[in-house]
């Protein structure tokens, strides 16, 4: 269990996700529950839910960031209709990408 | 990574090449159980839901699906068996409580078992097709405990047994109730054995049976009828306040029903029989209040209506007999018509008052019964009306002299008290009138009493208002029709050109008469109710005047015949007495009679006969009032009541009066005799016959070939809205037809073709 929790607080309306390997971001909850395992996770009653602090120890920092991107991507263009811009991601991450987005149901 | 607009293509995750060892799979499962333990207990906030669900994830991930859904559904049967035993521990008292408190706890804990197997329920169990996890939980809280047998007895017979402590009167915690209600509906499976809530609902329906049950057999011993209709409407309010506070059953109108079936329908008949207190007592008494609850509740079961149609009838006919049975009363027209109407009023307005939907909302008890518009159309009970109208219908028919007397009443209103009365109280009674004559069978019987009345009347020219005379005689038109007044609004029109004709010959005879201010009224021969009758022996001035009427008439309209009716005329004679001078208001034939005495001093009956040319009835009743009436202007020898055809008459020197005017009342009593009634009748049925045969002329004619059935119903209800026919006439005026070769005989004998 990931009991090493920071005195930082994560500042409201905020949440903290930490790499497996030690990089931190701090993305909006809003972002954040875009991917239904992160929003059942800050809803639920566990421990993360108080912290705000996530450890997700099966996804490095070059894909977290990735997938931080795509959570504001998804966001920004909730509203709009038809055409998208695409977006981008280096081919070599997709097999990676794909698996973690399984992973957190996005 | 979805794209948000992309259909969502099924990826097959890579097998993570970390786990090798065999044992990995029991370890991550024993981690996983002891967490879902932690969650029973309410410890949720010391685990990490991202070690969980990582953990689920990757055992459904490396297809140990089967093991985990297998060992949830063990893990938790062993968690509510272990519940099981400890509530099943407490007493009585607390019990309840104890399983709403489960009940909630394994909700929030069955949340949180879903949310760290979700991966699970998104994969393994859409997959196999299994119970996701969350109704599992669900069905094992239903199958382990609540109907482990240590507590499900105990907590069904809790409920209720608290639902009957509210019911004496106790307060109960309706919230607690309501919490375990909802409970067993929401536990409610599909499959046989697991239908708890539906038992439930039995079991409420039955509990609910037996109670009321004893309840009606108690109340109806102690209560009098409208104590009881209250306690049962309280009661039924208390029930619903029950289903919507707490006892949220699938179908409360069961429940309702039960309750009405018990209080109400199994008791109808006891309840409307109470002595001193049932449906008779309320009715006679006016309770207006009560009878509107007794209807809201009678309405609404099955056959309650009926029962309630029964008994108004019943008693309306009980009333309709008193009021037959009563001579005074039946001897009487206006004593009568007035408590048919009264009759009428009391039960319309109870009707209006008590059989309505929404009546007790309505403050309005001023309300007059005819007056609608303090209610809606819609929320008068249309059938209690009609049952009410049907009774009197058939009361009013029940005896003979109906039409008669209703034509009497009129005549005695309109003569006597409408002389000061505002419009809308004659308007009211003519209302009445109407309404009674609506339900009268033989109009045309009532039209002929109406036109008799109306002619005299008319022709009296006293007491006389067209306006008041036209007002019912619209009311006539628009219940029967045009042709139904057709004749009486002639009448009306002779008069006029009567005053027309006057008029002329007036200005054609430049001077009076001898002093006589002579008045004619020309009369279209077939509309009025007259016998022709051979005129009497005018004395000569009289004479005088008709043959120069007769003469100013026939230079206007060529052609035409005047006949004169004597018997129809009024005279104002200037009488001088020695005390002083009257005047005598005295019909034409009086008159005539009196007018003798200016010549002779005495005259015997068959003299004054000789010269006036009058029968001998006609003489008798001339005379009876001028000789033995209230004003005695001729002496009579031998003295007596009654008129001899022996006896001798002379002026009565010493008449004195303090009145100047002195009106001779013809003694002419105003209802029928025996023989005059027969003769009305027998006028009657003779204006039935050609309507018949007109009638059976104009089925023939369209049809062609119609049996004999057929015709008869037709001609019925061609007619019905004048008077009711007899089969038996319809057929002596078929035959009739048939011999003025109208009609012939098919070959089978029941059938009748028309001869064009």
């Amino acid at each position: 269990m990931e009991q090493q929790q920071d005195a930082r607080k994560v500042p409201p309306g905020y949440v903290l996700l930490k790499s497996s390997d030690g990089f931190e971001f701090y993305i909006t909850e809003e972002c954040a529950k875009v991917s239904k395992f992160l929003k059942t996770t800050l809803e639920s009653g566990f421990s993360e839910a108080k912290t705000g602090q996530l450890v997700l120890n099966e996804i490095p920092g070059r894909l977290l960031e990735k997938v931080c991107e795509y959570f504001y991507y998804n966001i920004m263009h909730q509203q709009t209709d038809g055409n998208l811009p695409p977006f981008e991601f280096p081919p070599e991450i997709a097999v990676e990408l794909l698996m973690v987005a399984n992973f957190l149901d996005t | 990574m979805s794209r948000r607009l992309g259909t969502r293509v099924p990826i097959l995750p890579f097998k993570h090449s970390v786990q090798a060892d065999p044992k990995y799979a029991e370890r991550t499962w024993e981690s996983l159980k002891e967490a879902i333990k932690e969650i029973c207990k309410h410890n949720t906030g010391v685990l990490s839901y991202e070690e969980l669900y990582r953990n689920a994830y990757n055992l459904v991930l490396h297809k140990h699906g089967d093991m985990l859904y297998r060992g949830l559904e063990d893990c938790l049967t062993e968690l509510l068996t272990q519940v099981v035993k400890q509530v099943a521990g407490h007493a009585e008292s607390s019990f309840l409580e104890r399983v709403k408190q489960e009940w909630e706890w394994h909700k929030v804990s069955m949340v949180h078992v879903r949310d760290i197997l979700m991966y699970m329920d998104r994969t393994y169990v859409a997959a196999k097709r299994k119970t996701p996890v969350y109704e599992l939980g669900m069905a094992l809280f239903r199958s382990v405990f609540l109907q482990s047998p240590l507590i499900y007895e105990r907590l069904l017979n809790g409920i209720l047994g608290n639902i009957q402590l509210e019911r004496k009167g106790e307060e109960v915690n309706r919230q607690l109730l309501g919490a375990l209600i909802t409970m067993l509906r929401d536990l409610n499976g599909e499959q046989e054995g697991e239908q708890i809530f539906a038992d439930f609902e039995r079991r409420v329906l039955k509990e609910t049976a037996d109670f009321y049950y004893a309840e009606a057999q108690w109340q109806l011993s102690i209560c009098s009828c409208p104590v009881y209709l209250r306690r049962v409407e309280q009661r039924l309010e208390e029930e619903q306040d029950r289903i919507r506070s707490y006892l949220c059953l699938n179908s409360p109108a069961d429940l309702i029903k039960v309750v009405q079936n018990e209080l109400v329908t199994r008791h109808m008949e006891t309840i409307l029989d109470m002595e001193n207190s049932g449906f008779v007592h309320l009715v006679r008494n006016d309770c207006i209040e009560d009878l509107a609850t007794m209807y809201r509740l009678f309405h609404q079961v099955h056959g309650g209506d009926e029962l309630l149609r029964s008994r108004l009838k019943k008693e309306i006919h009980t009333q309709g007999n008193i009021i037959l049975a009563d001579e005074d009363t039946r001897s009487d027209p206006i004593r009568w018509v007035e408590s048919v109407i009264r009759l009428r009023q009391k039960y319309i307005h109870i009707v209006w008052h008590s059989f309505g939907y929404f009546t007790t909302n309505n403050n309005n008890n001023n309300v007059e019964p005819m007056d609608k518009s303090g209610f809606s159309e819609n929320s008068v009970d249309k059938k209690l009306l009609q049952t009410v109208n049907e009774s009197l219908e058939w009361f009013l028919n029940q005896f003979e002299r109906t039409s008669e007397y209703l034509s009497l009443y009129l005549d005695h209103r309109i003569r006597t008290d409408f002389r000061n009365a505002s419009e809308a109280e004659m308007e009211s009674c003519f209302e009445q009138v109407i309404l009674l004559f609506r339900a009268v069978r033989d109009k045309d019987l009532f039209e002929r009493y109406y036109k008799q009345h109306l002619a005299k009347r008319l022709l009296s020219g006293r007491n006389f208002s067209e306006d008041v005379e036209r007002m019912f005689i619209e009311k006539l038109k628009s219940e029967c029709g045009y042709q139904f007044t057709s004749k009486l609004e002639v009448m009306f029109t002779d008069i006029r050109t009567s005053a027309e004709e006057v008029e002329a010959f007036r200005n054609a005879v430049s001077s009076d008469w001898n002093g006589i201010e002579f008045q004619v009224n020309v009369l279209t021969t077939g509309c009025w109710p007259i016998k022709n009758q051979p005129s009497a022996r005018l004395c000569s001035e009289m004479q005088q005047c008709c043959q120069a009427f007769e003469k100013v008439y026939f230079a206007r309209h060529s052609g035409r015949l005047l006949s004169w009716q004597t018997s129809l005329g009024n005279v104002e004679l200037r009488a001088y007495f020695p005390s002083r001078r009257h005047e005598l208001h005295v019909s034409t034939h009086q008159a005539i009679i009196l007018l003798l005495f200016n010549h002779h001093d005495e005259l015997s009956f068959r003299q004054i006969q000789e010269e006036t040319g009058l029968p001998d009835s006609e003489l008798v009743r001339c005379l009876k009032s001028l000789a033995c009436g209230k004003y005695r202007i001729l002496c009579k020898e031998p003295k007596g009541k009654q008129v001899m055809d022996t006896d001798t008459f002379s002026y009565h020197s010493q008449f004195t009066c303090r009145l100047v005017r002195i009106k001779i009342a013809n003694v002419m009593p105003e209802k029928e005799t025996e023989e005059e009634k027969r003769e009305t009748h027998g006028r009657v049925d003779d204006d039935r016959k050609p309507q018949m045969e007109a009638a059976i002329v104009r089925i023939m004619k369209a049809r062609k070939y119609l049996d004999h059935n057929n015709l008869v119903s037709e001609v019925i209800s061609q007619l019905q809205s004048h008077f009711v026919p007899e089969p038996a006439e319809i057929k002596r005026r078929i035959e009739s037809l048939i011999e003025r070769e109208f009609l012939e005989r098919d070959n089978n004998q029941k059938s009748y073709r028309y001869i064009a």
